[in-house]
């Protein structure tokens, strides 16, 4: 059986150029998606994770189509996304939506939730009386948990929780076949965390769409993924399946993410703080060829300082960016 | 010796929107050395709390209680009074470093102006107890970036620069205020092992302000989890984590996800907190307590000791 | 899973949108409040008085050259050099003052909004042109364009709202741009282009309602701008034609007067004072009501 990529992305590149202080320097180029290769299956969720400066929320915008990628290929549903016009682009949004990290600014202050939760029906399905909309918008307002009568609400009188529910209901009015999720849940507080990824899980479930989860925090990652992707400068280090990445992790940069994260248990925590190291503090200017974590990494050796190691594969589904990794 | 005493300690705000409490009859104290974590989400009242040991409420607020600093009432104290003690005996640093300092000063002018002023030293003197901080929060050659801008830092060296400031006086209290929230996780494991190496070599005191279980976990003796200005639970770290008494505390611990555990179905705390302008006669978690009973509507829970030290605020343990 | 209450009833909850939130800030700040009053009077005033009065605008009233305010002879205001009653005049210089000020505000408004807005919200080549154009103007003298036209096509009131107008768009397009460029950068913008909204429609429906706030309170204090170019205007000789008549001409009159007949500059220049106070402190109240610290 064969399943359907629903998303391919193929050397991806997003580089942005930095005008420099100095009058007389040339500007420096940002490399920051610099050739990510992903696939993304029908009912599939596949994190992202890496920590500030990335490039996982640029990569995010950039299959969007909301940045303009330098290079590479988005294969989206078998159709190359980033030759297609902007008018065509927006047809194609209709089964290609996002989740933000911010919930409240993510939604138009001046407009009530049903007016913000009706726009993609407006975009998308122009020939629905108004009676028909506002019946699907009371119904997805259900569906995430809110009720129907918060319609004329504005989204500064509702709390982060319900701000983010809006922003889903949003991405699933028109059912999309896969959602971006960037960093859904981190400005939220714990409590309610767990409430929108069960909704999140829920909402796959039934509907049977694709995720790419955009996150930092691994223990939510853990919860929620199928196969992880971890980035680091705008590349990918390690592709393998939630399980293997999170028992047997093999790039170094993976290791080290892992050890850090705190257990919330005093024990456990404790004793993994002891086994943490004092960092390395990494150089600010990236050597231009050559492994990216190099400076900090506690294997390094002098071939990563020249070569920069390309993605093999090392079990099923899994693919790491390593020299010293066989 | 305890060095904090909070009694009673209640903070209203007077808005447009009717009369906020933040903080609701807080009581709790800290001994010399050690290092508590006050745990609570947005609205649990846990940065106004520790704002007003410090005289740094906005101007609409009202508090009442003791706040005892080595015997000491600050509660009331004038802003000339409270000027020797910020900074000086009880510093501060923030979740946000890069809004904490000024960004057109040099780094070094403002450590120095610090020493200036609360110790009376001389600039070179000061510049070289300055460079001593450095060194003692692991920023690398010192020398050299003593004089930088604080643009010229990464996010977790720039937080390493605030805990450098605020040391400098060799304050009694360290007050950290979501200091990891905005680092990467990375960097906050090492700026969690930076705080414990100052406890044991200043012997500074901790108050650690944080919504994460495991920096609570990983680095606190002491917790006290707040909900809606009041304190739910309090108790040493291994006593709160694996006796956890209140539904609250259950259920934030439930709700988390960890990393060495195997996979299993997240509960999640259901319905949300309530308008910060509403004032509940019972307990506040009441209405989205899975184990509430009629009486928890109607009436304050107390505070009961469970074992030495650890107390909790709920009728269930009643 | 645990849920939320459900209630499909059919009665939505009452929102409270951003602008109620405003009204009821700006309605608490006593100085707008006022200020507000005090204009709406001054509008009413100078639409209604003058019927009350038996003079006419252009009245030369022979035995009564250049005296005092006299309640007997109805001259409330006294009269100019030429006999004519100064209230009325008075109160036809502040139709032509308001007028103006409104007319010529709301012509730079749609200029500018549009302009700005593209501008803004296209970016790049497109907006450094346009923005070129505006840096270009902005570099023309106002004043000798201004008499340009006079000279070309007379002293036409039609005129002076297009030349002021025509000015004024460029600071208007230039806040409006920076405006959009910030809000082009919030993330519910980028919302909207997810949900697959057109540029055209995001100008619409997501830019232009945030800009009101920022464009309320600069046309506020736009028109006592407009009011004073034109008062200098006539100041030069350049602005309304007799026998129509300005605050600012009735102001220059006076000011030849001022030694003998105080009456004919007094009343003027304190409406004009009094207007302009009044719309600045609606422009401070709408600022502050829109966009308080707290938030």
């Amino acid at each position: 059986m064969m399943t359907q990529n629903i998303l391919q992305v193929d050397n991806l590149q997003v580089h942005f150029k930095n005008h420099q202080h100095s009058l007389f320097a040339k500007p420096t180029t940002i490399r920051a998606v610099d050739g990510v290769d992903l696939a993304i299956t029908n009912g599939e969720t596949l994190s992202i994770v890496g920590e500030s400066g990335c490039g996982k929320s640029t990569l995010a915008r950039a299959i969007l189509g909301l940045l303009t990628p330098t290079g590479g290929s988005v294969i989206f549903n078998n159709k190359e996304l980033t030759t297609l016009s902007k008018k065509q682009m927006r047809r194609e949004r209709q089964h290609l939506q996002m989740i933000f990290q911010d919930p409240l600014a993510s939604l138009n202050p001046r407009l009530s939730i049903g007016q913000i939760v009706a726009e993609p029906l407006h975009n998308f399905s122009p020939h629905l009386t108004k009676q028909a909309i506002l019946q699907q918008v009371r119904e997805i307002l259900i569906s995430v948990g809110l009720s129907a009568d918060q319609l004329n609400r504005y989204p500064h009188e509702l709390s982060g929780g319900q701000c983010q529910r809006v922003g889903i209901a949003r991405a699933l009015i028109c059912h999309p076949q896969l959602i971006i999720c960037d960093e859904p849940v981190s400005a939220l507080d714990v409590s309610i965390q767990a409430q929108i990824i069960n909704l999140l899980m829920d909402i796959q479930k039934k509907n049977h769409i694709s995720l790419l989860f955009i996150a930092h925090d691994l223990s939510i990652v853990k919860h929620i993924s199928h196969r992880v992707m971890v980035m680091y400068k705008g590349k990918v280090v390690e592709l393998a399946p939630r399980d293997q990445l999170y028992d047997r992790p093999r790039h170094p940069y993976t290791q080290l993410l892992l050890a850090s994260v705190p257990i919330p248990e005093p024990v456990a925590g404790r004793q993994r703080l002891n086994l943490i190291n004092a960092e390395k503090i990494p150089q600010e200017t990236p050597t231009a060829s050559g492994c990216a974590f190099y400076s900090r990494c506690p294997i390094a050796q002098p071939l990563c300082a020249h070569q920069t190691p390309l993605l093999k594969d090392m079990a099923v589904e899994t693919k790491v960016a390593c020299h010293a990794v066989r | 010796m305890e060095i904090l005493q909070v009694k009673d300690l209640q903070v209203t705000f007077n808005t447009q929107d009717g009369s906020i409490k933040a903080v609701n009859r807080l009581n709790f104290s800290v001994k010399a050395g050690d290092i508590l974590g006050i745990v609570g989400e947005s609205g649990s009242g846990k940065s106004q709390a520790v704002m007003s040991i410090l005289g740094l409420l906005a101007k609409n607020a009202q508090t009442q209680g003791q706040v005892l600093f080595k015997d000491q009432q600050l509660l009331g104290l004038s802003n000339k009074q409270l000027n020797q003690i910020r900074g000086n005996q009880i510093a501060m640093i923030f979740q946000d470093p890069m809004t904490s300092i000024n960004p057109y000063l040099r780094i070094s002018t403002q450590m120095t102006e610090v020493l200036q002023v609360h110790r009376g030293m001389q600039r070179k003197a000061a510049l070289a107890l300055a460079i001593d901080m450095f060194e003692a929060v692991h920023i690398p050659e010192a020398t050299t970036r003593i004089h930088f801008y604080p643009h010229q830092f990464s996010g977790g060296m720039r937080q390493r620069v605030m805990i450098a400031m605020a040391l400098l006086c060799e304050p009694d209290i360290l007050i950290a205020d979501e200091p990891t929230t905005a680092l990467d996780v990375t960097v906050q494991a090492q700026i969690m092992k930076l705080l414990l190496e100052l406890k044991q070599k200043f012997g500074t005191t901790i108050i650690l302000i944080t919504h994460d279980l495991g920096v609570v976990a990983g680095v606190c003796d002491h917790v006290l989890v707040m909900y809606r200005g009041e304190m739910m639970e309090y108790g040493d770290v291994t006593s709160v984590f694996h006796y956890t008494q209140h539904p609250y505390t259950q259920g934030l611990l439930k709700s988390v996800p960890r990393l060495d555990q195997p996979q299993q179905a997240l509960y999640a705390i259901p319905g949300q907190p309530a308008p910060a302008n509403q004032h509940f006669a019972g307990c506040p978690f009441q209405e989205r307590c899975e184990q509430a009973l009629q009486h928890c509507q109607e009436y304050k829970p107390a505070l009961r000791s469970i074992t030495t030290g650890h107390q909790t605020a709920c009728h269930l343990t009643q | 899973m645990f849920r939320l209450k459900n209630t499909d009833i059919t009665q939505p909850v009452k929102g409270r949108s951003l602008w109620q939130d405003a009204r009821q800030r700006l309605i608490h700040n006593k100085a707008a409040l006022v200020s507000a009053t005090l204009l709406l009077t001054i509008s009413l005033l100078v639409i209604f008085a003058p019927l009350f009065s038996p003079y006419a605008l252009d009245d030369t009233d022979w035995e009564m050259m250049s005296i005092a305010p006299d309640w007997d002879s109805q001259h409330y205001f006294g009269t100019d050099a030429l006999g004519r009653d100064l209230f009325v005049r008075t109160m036809h210089g502040g139709r032509i003052s308001l007028l103006i000020g409104v007319v010529a505000t709301l012509v730079s408004l749609v200029i500018g909004i549009s302009y700005g807005a593209i501008a803004g919200y296209l970016g790049g080549r497109v907006d450094a042109i346009m923005m070129r154009v505006v840096d270009i103007l902005y570099a023309m003298p106002f004043m000798f364009f201004v008499i340009l036209l006079m000279v070309f096509f007379g002293r036409n009131i039609l005129l002076i709202f297009i030349a002021i107008g025509a000015i004024n768009w460029l600071d208007m397009a230039r806040i409006v741009r920076g405006q959009t460029i910030s809000l082009k950068n919030k993330e519910f913008i980028e919302a909207a282009e997810a949900c697959g909204s057109s540029p055209l429609k995001i100008i619409r429906r997501h830019i232009l309602p945030n800009l009101l706030g920022i464009v309320a309170v600069y046309v506020t204090l736009t028109i006592p701008q407009v009011i004073l170019v034109e008062s200098f205007l006539s100041f030069l000789g350049l602005g309304i034609q007799e026998p129509n008549t300005s605050w600012g001409a009735l102001v220059n009159e006076g000011a030849q007067e001022m030694e003998t007949a105080a009456w004919m500059l007094i009343f003027p220049a304190s409406f004009l004072a009094l207007t302009l106070f009044c719309f600045n402190f609606i422009g401070d109240g709408l600022r502050d009501a829109i966009d308080p610290k707290d938030r």
